[in-house]
């Protein structure tokens, strides 16, 4: 557990830590004496980059989701995907993490769905004909 | 932090200038009611006609996504989707073209049209920025309709941004039974790092 001092400043709710190879590693939120700052996912050193880590925050209780290890050439893919349902109000949250790799110019996959009730499900490549579990689209680094 | 989002309805007012940018979860739920007045009330007034002969038709609506909250970097791979069980004995149709509409210009609206408590006109006739639609209901989990973004760089990146308009409308034919038709499962899903 690397959250440092003031941790009880970062906001409610899930949250990642990038860990890198020298020992150092990047939190999403910052917490500052008052407050936090916010670091985005695109600030993240890929080079360094050994794990990925999900936390949720809840009452100041911190728990450890899940952790991603990375192996060389293997792509961090992070995204937050919402479903909103336009009659009812409600909405539903899965957070995509898990890592892409080009091995003999094909990319393969694999990719941790955490829903929002908890239930976690891994799958081996985007599945197009599903909209919950199909490819993002992919920023530079993660291609 | 987290961004968020409301389900907007635009309607009344002048065509490129919406009269009023309704959230749609403060109307119900259910969040929209197709009927034959251009207006946001769900209620039973204003209901649609079953015809003895033409097709009648809802008045149409401008649906679209607003950023409330923005994200760290950015919201894209925008959807919209049904659960694929239509109403019954209508039909739900979705502009093919999503007109203009973002956080600067609603150039894309055209003002819902019709008859009130007979027919709208029927939308790719009337309104300007459509030339086919499509059943809404054969956009699936399985097979959704991507949705467009007119703000820079084709993506949501600050509070109040939007998508582009759907235009819907619902479609009676003189087979269509009379009484309320039950609520439907509509879904918008977004990326967002």
């Amino acid at each position: 557990m690397q959250i440092i001092n003031h941790a009880q400043n970062i906001p409610d709710g899930i949250f990642w830590i990038a860990n890198y190879n020298d020992n150092t590693f990047l939190q999403q939120y910052q917490p500052t004496k008052d407050t936090y700052i916010e670091n985005k996912y695109t600030n993240i050193n890929r080079k360094k980059l050994i794990s990925f880590e999900i936390w949720n925050k809840k009452e100041n209780i911190f728990s450890i989701i899940t952790r991603i290890n990375l192996e060389p050439n293997q792509r961090l893919i992070f995204r937050r995907r919402v479903r909103i349902n336009i009659q009812s109000n409600s909405s539903e949250v899965m957070y995509l993490v898990g890592w892409q790799q080009t091995i003999e110019n094909h990319n393969i996959q694999s990719i941790l769905c955490i829903m929002d009730n908890g239930f976690i499900e891994l799958i081996g490549r985007w599945k197009d004909n599903d909209s919950f579990y199909c490819s993002p689209i992919l920023i530079d680094d993660e291609k | 932090m987290a961004a968020t989002f409301n389900v907007m309805f635009d309607f009344g007012g002048v065509n490129g200038t919406p009269g009023t940018q309704q959230a749609v979860d403060a109307l119900g739920p259910p969040n929209i009611r197709f009927k034959t007045a251009d207006n946001a009330t769900i209620d039973t007034v204003n209901p649609c006609v079953v015809p003895s002969g033409a097709d009648k038709y809802s008045f149409w609506k401008h649906i679209y996504l607003k950023c409330t909250a923005a994200p760290s970097i950015k919201v894209d791979n925008i959807k919209f989707y049904t659960d694929g069980s239509a109403m019954s004995g209508v039909t739900t149709y979705v502009g093919n073209e999503m007109p203009t509409k973002n956080s600067g210009t609603s150039s894309g609206y055209a003002v819902a049209t019709g008859t009130v408590d007979d027919t709208g006109n029927e939308m790719v006739t009337s309104h300007g920025g459509l030339t086919g639609k499509t059943d809404a209901f054969t956009y699936t989990s399985a097979a959704p309709k991507s949705i467009t973004i007119s703000e820079t760089s084709s993506q949501i990146d600050a509070q109040n941004e939007t998508t582009n308009y759907l235009v819907f409308q619902v479609t009676i034919p003189n087979t269509a039974l009379p009484g309320d038709r039950a609520n439907e499962t509509w879904t918008y899903q977004y990326d967002e790092i």
